[in-house]
């Protein structure tokens, strides 16, 4: 009898503890905090119509996490929110959230070498992973100054477009907006050559080892490739009706066809 | 005997207890939010009016972001 209680306590504690381990498991230290503000054109077929929207890149030590400011800030109230939840109904929020036209998260492992792209397409979260392959930059000889740093530029391709970087060597942190990397520091600036797609520095920080979500592979996502998920998303711009599950009126199925008619600008074109 | 055996199980109940109690703490922490409760359908609201209702979902955390999602798209 002894032996079986002792047996069951030991059962009991490990299940807690392997608990405690998968939740560690889902977070990682980042050192940096830097933020991003990205200026676009998500209409190609009017290029002058700009939107912004600010991004946070996480860097530790072997993982990093790049996150639209607004989401991160709609998953922290959601997560407040599921405090009160009353085990059958989420009421809805009585703060506005900021809006955001940026659901993906890139989460990059150096461990494994892989970018994990998580964003969603209506009732799906995708999840694509693509190998970290080095860009091909060309430094160039032109130096400025940038946000109080010495910048350097350096040139790329980039899924279909050009790109046009600054780097400074005084973060000597190979890191960047969006996928981007490699350079021998900090990038502080980078756009496409058509200027649709422009990232630019507003702030570094130390976080002194903040704690951030990484990505949890043991979640229900659509495991896709990047071409899979694009065509998904694409056919839900292209038809979103039938992927609302809600009984829309006349008026607000119209405004939203028009909203994803105008999202027809990727970063990524191919 | 008898004893010994309603100390063991007080033992058990009490370290299941504090073993449940700690993993919902740790999941409805902010920092990471793993739900073990399964739900069958959970009823939602948005700002703008329109209900719906998320069913068969492990994790309270989908359903939420599943609502925040279309409140975000739509609202």
């Amino acid at each position: 009898m002894k032996h079986i209680s002792i047996i069951i306590i030991i059962l009991i504690y490990l299940s807690v503890f392997q608990t405690k381990a998968q939740n560690k498991e889902n977070l990682f230290t980042a050192d940096y905090k830097v933020t991003y503000r990205l200026e676009y054109s998500p209409d190609s077929t009017y290029i002058d119509k700009k939107s912004t929207e600010d991004f946070y890149l996480f860097v530790g030590d072997d993982k990093s996490k790049f996150i639209s400011k607004n989401k991160w800030i709609r998953d922290s109230i959601s997560s407040k929110r599921l405090e009160n939840f009353n085990g059958s109904h989420l009421e809805m929020p009585k703060k506005n959230s900021p809006k955001t036209n940026f659901l993906e998260v890139i989460f990059k492992d150096y461990n494994d070498n892989q970018i994990s792209t998580v964003d969603r397409v209506a009732s799906d979260v995708f999840l694509y992973s693509e190998v970290i392959k080095p860009y091909t930059w060309e430094i160039k000889k032109d130096k400025k100054t940038m946000n109080e740093f010495e910048v350097q530029k350096a040139i790329t391709s980039f899924a279909g477009r050009n790109y046009v970087a600054w780097f400074t060597e005084e973060i000597s942190i190979p890191q960047g907006p969006y996928k981007f990397e490699g350079l021998p520091g900090l990038i502080i600036q980078i756009s496409d050559t058509n200027h649709h797609y422009n990232y630019k520095l507003i702030s570094f920080q130390k976080t002194g080892g903040k704690e951030i979500k990484a990505i949890n592979r043991g979640r229900n996502y659509v495991k896709a490739s990047k071409k899979q998920f694009y065509q998904a998303k694409q056919d839900f711009y292209d038809n979103p009706i039938p992927q609302i599950p809600f009984d829309l009126t006349p008026k607000d199925k119209q405004r939203i066809k028009e909203k994803y008619k105008k999202r027809n600008n990727p970063i990524e074109l191919e | 005997m008898k004893s010994l055996k309603n100390s063991f199980l007080g033992t058990v109940f009490l370290l299941a207890l504090g073993s449940s109690s700690l993993i919902a703490s740790q999941n409805n922490s902010s920092s990471n939010m793993d739900e073990t409760i399964s739900f069958h359908c959970v009823t939602y609201t948005l700002s703008c009016g329109y209900s719906g209702s998320v069913c068969d979902m492990d994790e309270l955390e989908d359903i939420e972001a599943e609502r925040d999602y279309w409140e975000n798209e739509l609202c």
